[in-house]
């Protein structure tokens, strides 16, 4: 009878690992093989059968980076760019920038101040107040603000379930070799049956890194964060929650971009209540409401240039740029469950306001004479986003069938208060008078259970992504992955992407398999196009031309995902994960260049796009002594060479490259967990293919070389 | 049933396999005219030789050239049906400097009219309205920059070299031209400059009658005559004038008159 339950508990283990993601599989096993109350998702609105990954703090807290870009990227086809040591910008099925919604909690929309984004929603964020993170790799989450082709939401709130847990306190301290690094967290929090108080605050410092040749790279960082919720059960049905992020972050340095971070200051300020039917507990009301500003200053200071005349230059060059971005926004859901369906309608608001300016100084001695020349320019001058929408959504739960649906609707309308007019030849470039949108969004999925532990799921998601304030108002930053400085266009149209998924899970006694299709067309496709110098020519130092964001009439994606786990020995765990996108343009324009000048063009059929991540997988093994309470893990990752290149963008291939990573776990007591471990073991020279160029360079940056870390987690 | 679901998912996996994955496919348009101009830089009807002490100009100073940059825009083409034609090309400003082989042509523009054409005009340097500074922030022609204080902008020529002066002491020359400054009494001072000066000018270059032919590139030789900046109609003089012109309107003004005469075309 025992025997029998032990088996029942395998197999439910094995069934819940299957359930979620294979890749999030991967970093669950790292910490502990019994994963039970991690999969449960009580506070997420998203539909089941979508593809979806949950990572959990467990699995967060494992990473050395403070940085949630680079814990990502190891997810399975998801990736990152790579533009300094700090601040990795998610890629995931090859979608980029605002193609991904990052949200945090019920839809906070954190609006970066770099154009060129040295920081993207994620590093505004302190992964140890991270609760979980959802990555939805598709266009499926219309809950939480306007949709987009992927989306990550950060779940940091507190819930209901952090009431009357007494007092608790927790230290993370790690310290990473390969960068003289360290990263020092404290938290604690104290609750009653009423009230709930969390307050913490870390700090992360790292020099620079050294690549597998040896090479150094200029890509120090300081960041500090704090973090602050009050919590108040009004009654036994109703909750509020007020809570503050702040983070702030000095002298990053990015030697791919032609600035550093001189500072960067995040506030998010946000309210949640939440109240359930007394009579009606399956009725449910949910109200939010944020606000977030961030203070971007970035300069040159840190380079040559500023202070001494590099050649070719013949003058010092000095630049400096100071944006100021906020949002605002709410959320009211209310949802219900009647019989075998579950209802939910909602509607949400959101309000993204950004300024800017850019200025430059050149130092130059003529004929005996020192001559400063100036001028400032808005890289944004008052431009504003609102966006308000509505969404209903409907679950069906019978048995071995499953379905769900989304309808969104948005009104969508951009300004600017930019005074430029590019107007060449009675064509008109740049004219930022307002624009309107409605878009439309509706998702469709279901599954159904052939078997006691085999499922299919077919997920169709049909969505309208409307150009976001970079697309529309940038002007001439070298924004994107090429050297081009990148100017916006006002009168760009929405993206509209349709995408299916197929999702098949299967288990045969110990191991069990995930697979997911996918394909997606996207119209209306944004991307930038190079326009003559006649029409505009490049602000940014190196640039060698001006690239306009335009519609190109569409692009396809395809891939898949795959995945297993399987038990080996009696405490061991395997798990494989693969992922990889192919995308497409059917046709698209390729100027052709000669001596720097353009002396024609022609039409490229099916050429590939520029910027998708080359075939991953990723293999790894862990033992749990429990006798020992030691926990050793190897993992190793792969990834090809991205050989399937933009003819159109002048891209170049990516050779491949294969990692060994190692640590090993140790608990002495429930309280203490102490970590060593080594990223690249093998001091692999590399770099992967979404990294940027190295400034004034035709080479990438490369990726950290072999880093020893230790991390001590404390919990009390 | 087992066999019933399992091809349930082949059918679905086949549909998905089904999209194409298919490589980059060329097909070229049709070659549009082109036209390629040529710069030289000649010194009585020879190849200009750099750095050497060998030349001596109509006011009777030896000099030698180190370097010439410059800028010419707005260019206009003069077919023989006596059509105007503008290129419909890239750039309208292009940057030749002699000490970078690929500044040294110029594709011009596509889709010339097919056909004979009488001859060019160009404007040298870049007009005022233009003319605005931080508009190039790269080398070479950032380099270029004209001091805002004097009028901002970039310069539209520089000629760079030495010349020995009565004494026969080698002194260095700095040959600048761009937009001019009054001075208030004439006293070179900026905090009494009272007024800017365009000084770019249209050429026209004699020259042959070049024929722009069909589906292919057309190449000119458009020929700076370095000596030439130096006479007609105003003989310039660098003991006069000295290694420094930028706050010199009227040395300006007389390498702009001079100036104009300097190139010619050739097939």
């Amino acid at each position: 009878m025992i025997l029998k339950q032990i088996s029942r508990v395998k197999e439910l283990l094995l069934y819940i690992l299957i359930s979620t993601s294979p890749i999030s599989a991967y970093n669950q096993v790292t910490d502990t093989i019994v994963q039970l109350p991690e999969v449960i998702i009580t506070d997420s609105a998203l539909q089941k059968n979508i593809p979806v990954i949950h990572l959990e703090k467990r699995s967060i807290d494992l990473n050395i980076s403070p940085d949630l870009g680079s814990i990502l990227r190891r997810e399975s086809n998801v990736s990152g760019i790579r533009r300094g040591g700090y601040a990795i910008d998610p890629v995931v099925r090859g979608y980029r920038y605002s193609q991904i919604r990052v949200i945090l909690d019920e839809g906070i929309h954190i609006e970066g101040g770099c154009p060129n984004r040295m920081d993207p929603v994620l590093s505004h964020l302190n992964p140890d107040v991270v609760k979980r993170l959802e990555i939805i790799k598709g266009s499926y989450m219309m809950q939480y603000g306007p949709s987009a082709l992927a989306g990550i939401r950060v779940i940091s709130r507190p819930g209901w379930q952090d009431f009357n847990k007494g007092f608790n306190a927790q230290s993370n301290v790690s310290y990473d070799a390969g960068r003289n690094g360290y990263r020092q967290y404290i938290g604690m929090s104290g609750s009653n049956k009423k009230m709930l108080i969390n307050v913490s605050g870390g700090i992360a410092k790292a020099g620079n890194y050294k690549d597998g040749n040896g090479t150094e790279w200029k890509s120090s960082y300081t960041k500090k964060d704090i973090s602050a919720d009050a919590g108040y059960k009004l009654g036994k049905n109703s909750m509020l929650v007020i809570s503050y992020k702040g983070s702030f972050t000095d002298d990053v340095l990015f030697p791919a971009l032609p600035m550093d971070e001189i500072s960067d200051n995040t506030h998010i300020i946000s309210g949640y209540y939440s109240h359930f039917s007394p009579r009606r507990l399956n009725q449910r009301l949910e109200l939010s409401i944020w606000h977030t500003r961030v203070n971007h200053l970035m300069d040159n200071s840190k380079r040559p240039q500023y202070s001494h005349v590099v050649p070719p230059y013949q003058g010092i060059m000095q630049a400096t740029a100071l944006v100021n971005t906020s949002s605002i926004g709410g959320r009211i859901a209310i949802a219900r469950t009647i019989g075998n369906f579950s209802l939910s309608n909602g509607i949400d608001l959101l309000r993204i306001s950004k300024d800017g300016t850019r200025n430059m100084r050149m130092i130059m001695i003529m004929d005996g004479q020192e001559f400063i020349s100036s001028k400032s320019f808005n890289l944004w001058n008052d431009a504003m986003l609102l966006n308000s929408g509505l969404f209903s959504e409907l679950k069906y739960n019978k048995g071995k069938f499953q379905a769900g649906g989304v309808l969104r609707i948005d009104y969508y309308k951009s300004h600017s208060a930019d005074t430029l007019i590019l107007i060449k030849e009675n064509q008109s470039w740049f004219n930022s008078s307002p624009v309107e949108h409605v878009l439309l969004g509706a998702v469709l999925n279901a599954s159904y259970s052939m078997r006691e532990h085999s499922s299919l799921g077919l997920g169709i998601a049909f969505s309208q992504r409307a150009p976001d304030m970079q697309e529309r108002y940038i002007k001439f930053l070298a924004t994107g992955f090429d050297k081009y400085d990148y100017l916006g266009n006002p009168q760009l149209r929405p993206e509209t992407s349709l995408q299916a998924d197929i999702i098949a899970n299967h288990q045969f006694k110990d191991v069990s398999l995930q697979l997911n299709l996918f394909a997606s067309q996207i119209k209306d496709y944004i991307t930038g196009m190079l326009i003559s110098p006649s029409v505009a020519m490049p602000v940014s130092m190196g640039a060698p031309g001006v690239k306009q964001f335009t519609n190109v009439d569409r692009a396809f994606f395809t891939g898949f995902e795959a995945g297993g786990g399987m038990k080996v020995l009696e405490n061991g765990m395997l798990t494989l994960s693969a992922g990889y996108t192919y995308a497409w343009f059917p046709s698209v324009v390729k100027n052709l260049i000669q001596n720097g000048q353009v002396i024609g063009s022609t039409i490229i059929y099916n050429d590939p796009l520029p910027e998708i991540p080359a075939l991953d997988a990723e293999v790894q093994f862990s033992y749990d002594f429990t006798g020992i309470k030691l926990m050793p893990s190897v993992s190793f990752r792969a990834v090809s060479e991205q050989a399937m290149v933009s003819e159109s963008n002048y891209e170049e291939k990516t050779p491949g490259y294969f990692l060994t990573d190692m640590s090993v776990s140790y608990a002495p007591c429930k309280y203490a967990t102490l970590t060593a471990g080594s990223n690249n073991l093998f001091d692999v020279a590399y770099f992967d293919h979404l990294n940027r160029r190295m400034l004034g360079s035709d080479y990438k940056l490369y990726e950290p070389g072999r880093s020893f870390y230790l991390m001590m987690k404390l919990n009390f | 049933m087992r066999s019933h679901n399992f091809k349930y998912i082949l059918f679905v996996v086949t549909c998905i396999a089904s999209i194409q994955f298919s490589c980059s496919e060329k097909q070229p348009d049709k070659e549009p005219n082109k036209l390629r101009i040529v710069f030289k830089h000649q010194v009585g009807g020879q190849n200009l030789k750099t750095n050497e002490l060998i030349y001596r100009n109509a006011a009777g100073n030896p000099y030698e050239i180190s370097e010439v940059m410059y800028f010419i825009s707005d260019l206009v083409l003069y077919h023989s049906d006596g059509s105007i034609v503008k290129p419909d090309g890239w750039t309208d400003i292009h940057y030749v400097d002699s000490r970078i082989p690929s500044t040294m042509e110029w594709f011009c523009g596509n889709d010339f009219p097919t056909g004979y054409y009488n001859g060019i005009s160009f404007t040298f340097g870049i007009k005022s309205e233009r003319n605005k500074s931080f508009m190039f922030v790269n080398p070479p022609e950032v380099n270029m920059a004209w001091p805002e204080v004097l009028g901002g902008g970039y310069h539209y020529l520089m000629m760079n070299g030495f010349w020995k002066d009565t004494l026969d002491e080698r002194l260095p020359f700095n040959f600048h031209l761009g937009i001019g400054q009054i001075y208030e009494n004439n006293s070179g001072q900026i905090a009494d400059i009272t007024e800017f000066i365009d000084n770019s000018f249209t050429v026209e270059p004699d020259g042959e009658i070049f024929y722009v032919a069909e589906d292919g590139t057309t190449t000119i030789n458009l020929i700076m005559d370095i000596n030439s900046w130096f006479e007609t109609p105003i003989i310039y003089d660098h003991n006069r004038f000295g290694g420094a012109i930028m706050q010199n309107q009227e040395a300006m003004h007389i390498g702009c008159m001079n100036g104009r005469d300097a190139f010619y075309v050739t097939n």
